[in-house]
Formats: structure tokens, sequence, C-alpha cells
């Protein structure tokens, strides 16, 4: 079932690619894809490119895949090993979803931060306190690791 | 055999006393991100439950002639026509999402929601069945019994 289903969404994303991201396998591994993000333009994030890896359990879909950001990235909801806060990467997963869905939901993440379940509580607390700050911080390190 | 199962219920019960003392002790550490990450996942595996078997052998099922040739099944994504002998089933949530029964029952069987719409499919009955209290003392004793 999952590869079937992961060379499907592979096709899917050849057919029909969403137009701020990319995505496929590194190599020959079906299981081990790469995806990339275009910083959305009203987002600090603007102009920079993220990189993501992406695993699929082997019981996909049932169980959500792991993404992690490989780009260094500004974020109250990501850290610095590039883990995402997204519920519906853990608990809210479905398997209705995939990933040009998720990838679509990651940059609405990135235009639309969630400050109160931050996993990086000093970019969240800058966040709510000191917009200008956050938007500084998160431009330069757009420009020093993803441009 | 008495033996044997004395000694079953005494490692149960070490065993849960353990996992308790595992969640105080985690709580305590408050060690950012680790702790929580492994609070979460002891609760979410204590929380996953799933519809019983008799529940998704009671699906309605759709016939052949009542699909149309654009409907895809959202977990495989492939068209339900595509299978010369599909076996289509619909979920008694508001949209009456339809699944291949073999697509939908793995799923079913550890979570109990609609995978469209995220209705919990048991939420209705439990309600109707029990008062809250009554309903929570069951569910313990499903989970331990």
């Amino acid at each position: 079932m999952s590869q079937k289903r992961i060379g499907k969404e592979l096709n899917d994303l050849g057919r029909d690619p969403p137009s701020s991201c990319s995505a496929g396998p590194v190599g020959d591994d079906l299981y081990h894809w790469q995806a990339s993000i275009m910083g959305p333009s009203d987002s600090p994030y603007a102009g920079g490119v993220f990189f993501l890896s992406i695993h699929f359990p082997t019981d996909y879909p049932f169980k959500p895949p792991k993404i992690q950001f490989t780009t260094k990235i500004y974020h109250p909801n990501i850290n610095s090993n590039g883990n995402i806060c997204l519920d519906i990467l853990k608990d809210q997963w479905s398997p209705a979803l995939t990933i040009s869905k998720v990838l679509l939901s990651i940059c609405s993440l990135l235009t639309d931060a969630n400050p109160d379940d931050p996993l990086v509580p000093e970019i969240a607390h800058i966040y709510k306190s000191n917009p200008e700050l956050y938007q500084k911080n998160a431009k330069e390190w757009t420009k020093k690791y993803a441009i | 055999m008495k033996v044997s199962s004395t000694t079953d219920t005494t490692s149960h019960q070490s065993q849960q006393s353990q996992i308790e003392l595992l969640t105080t002790a985690l709580r305590s550490l408050n060690n950012g991100s680790f702790g929580d990450e492994l609070l979460q996942q002891l609760n979410s595996e204590k929380d996953i439950q799933g519809v019983s078997d008799e529940f998704i052998d009671s699906l309605d099922r759709v016939s052949k002639k009542q699909l149309k040739s654009d409907q895809t099944c959202s977990i495989c994504t492939n068209d339900f026509l595509d299978d010369p002998h599909p076996l289509v089933v619909k979920l008694p949530c508001q949209g009456n999402h339809k699944f291949d029964l073999e697509c939908i029952s793995p799923w079913l069987k550890v979570h109990s929601t609609c995978p469209l719409c995220r209705k919990d499919l048991l939420q209705k009955k439990k309600f109707d069945d029990l008062p809250e209290d009554e309903e929570e003392i069951e569910e313990d004793w499903d989970m331990y019994g």
C-alpha cells in the first residue's frame, strides 16, 4: 500500500506541482524525499529557499511522514534541529492528507506562526513582544542561510 | 495456574506504577521539548482507541452502480471504479465519506475518526448510552481489564 501511494503522490506532484513547493525522492529510495519551499512573499522568509527532508514510514499513509527543515530558519515553531511543531504531523494526521497538502500547511505556518504552542519559546516571546525584532531576525537568518 | 496469574497481576500493576512514576518524573524534569515529547507520546498511546470489528463489519456498503467515475478513495487515492469489483463503504459522518473497505479498516482499528472530516464516529453513541462519569469508568475498565 505505502509504496503504491507514495508513487502516486510523486506522479501527481509531477503532473500538478504546487506553485511554491517541490518534492521528490533523494535517490533510489522511494521512502526518503527532499522537498523545497519558497519563502512566502508576505513573510520575512521571502526570497529564501528552504530545504526539508521527508521520511515515509512503511505504514504510510496510516502514520504521518517525518518532515524536518534542513535549512536553518528563525521561527517559533521550528527548532534548531529543523523539527516542526505542526499538529497534522502528529496527533491530527489523517491518511487523507498528502505531501502536497502538508507542504502547503508548512507554507502557511511560515506566514502565520503559532506562538502559543511554541517549539522555541525565546523566538515565540520575541514574536509576541517585539514583532519588529522578530521580522528583523527572521530576515537576517533567511539572508544568511536560505539565499 | 494460580501462581502465574498472581504474578501477571503483580507485574501488570508494577508496570502501571512504573509508567506513573515515569510520567511524574518527566513532568518534574521540565526539560523543555524532550520531556514534553515523551509525555505526549505516552499520552497519545494511551488515548489511541479504534472502533470494534463489529463496527467495521456493520458499515454501509456502497454498490458499484452508486459510484461515479471521478470518485476516489482518499486513502489509496485510486478511483473506486479502477477496481472491477469495488468494495466501498460509507462512514456515518455528515458527509457520508466513502472509502475502500480495505483502506479504511486499518485506520478505524486505531482511530475512531473519519479521515476527511475528523468526526468521531463513536462519540454520539457514547453520549447516548452513558452519563459522562460512567463513561469514564467504562473506558478505564476497557483499558486495564
